[in-house]
């Protein structure tokens, strides 16, 4: 029985996870430029990529496993972080304009 | 200095066996990689130590996973509502955290918690992407700078608390005192 459930936690986290991604999807082709576009495309790694590994770790065959896992979810964090601050960073100094900000940007 | 980098030789042999499984084959190109990132490592100056105690790991990760789960759920919303909810804009915030290993922790976890991305910085000077700039935006980065602080065991340099009015918030103000700022209005600084 404990398999079931395991299971069905299984299946909602890695679903949940999968919904974030697809918000994170709909905010990179949805929202004004690129500063807004960058939030939707990293935090997907952040709490979908969270979910999805939580999900798998509860079928992971053993300790090694999970941990491999957990270190996969950083490493990706790490790597999202990083993008998007190089991102953002050449974005700013090319002088992309930023919405919801009044003036244009001097270039 | 040449200890150091045993042991982050040691760390990052340990991270590619935990990802690539002991398997020898998987070394030809996992110990290239290892080499390159330790010699990344040194040369990028990563030879700051850092002390994180279990405990102040403990009281960070739940933290962490609250905010990422409200925040993430928040962007959601926003990029899936039909209107679109969003007010974005810049804040520069003032980095109370000393140099090195704990700052660079602070400046990326804005970047992953959802709503806040860390676009520039320099020195103490931060300037700091919202998804929706309002007052809120700004305590958070003091919350989170504090438990940052806690789980490195510094201490925020009070001279400076929290963000900075360079030039135009209002005096005698409780809220964190951040400005918004337009993209290309300081010096750019690499």
């Amino acid at each position: 029985m404990t398999g079931g459930l395991l299971e069905l936690a299984t299946g909602g986290l890695v679903l949940a996870g999968a919904f974030f991604f697809l918000a994170g999807t709909a905010g990179l082709l949805r929202f004004p430029d690129v500063y807004c576009r960058l939030h939707a495309l990293t935090k997907a790694d952040n709490l979908g990529l969270g979910l999805i590994a939580l999900g798998l770790a509860l079928q992971a065959p053993d300790w090694a496993a999970r941990l491999q896992i957990l270190l996969i979810w950083l490493l990706a964090l790490a790597a999202a972080a990083t993008v998007c601050h190089i991102l953002a960073r050449s974005s700013l100094e090319q002088g992309v304009p930023a919405a919801g900000v009044d003036t244009e940007v001097p270039s | 200095m040449r200890r150091i980098s045993l042991v982050w030789l040691l760390v990052f042999a340990l991270v590619w066996t935990v990802l690539a499984a002991p398997r020898f084959d998987a070394w030809v190109a996992g110990g290239l990689a290892v080499l390159l990132g330790t010699a990344l490592h040194t040369g990028l100056g990563g030879r700051q130590g850092a002390r994180i105690s279990l405990r102040g790991l403990l009281g960070f990760a739940p933290f962490f996973v609250n905010q990422s789960v409200r925040g993430g759920i928040d962007v959601a919303f926003r990029a899936l509502h039909p209107a679109r909810p969003l007010d974005p804009g810049f804040i520069r915030y003032r980095i109370g955290l000393p140099a090195g290993p704990a700052r660079i922790f602070f400046v990326n976890c804005i970047s992953l918690l959802p709503g806040t991305f860390s676009a520039q910085f320099h020195d103490r000077e931060l300037r700091v992407h919202l998804l929706t700039d309002d007052a809120e935006g700004a305590r958070k980065l003091e919350t989170l700078e504090e438990k940052v602080a806690r789980l490195f065991g510094v201490r925020l340099d009070s001279s400076a608390p929290g963000g900075h009015p360079p030039s135009s918030s209002s005096p005698g103000d409780d809220a964190p005192s951040v400005s918004r700022t337009l993209p290309g209005e300081e010096d750019h600084h690499g």
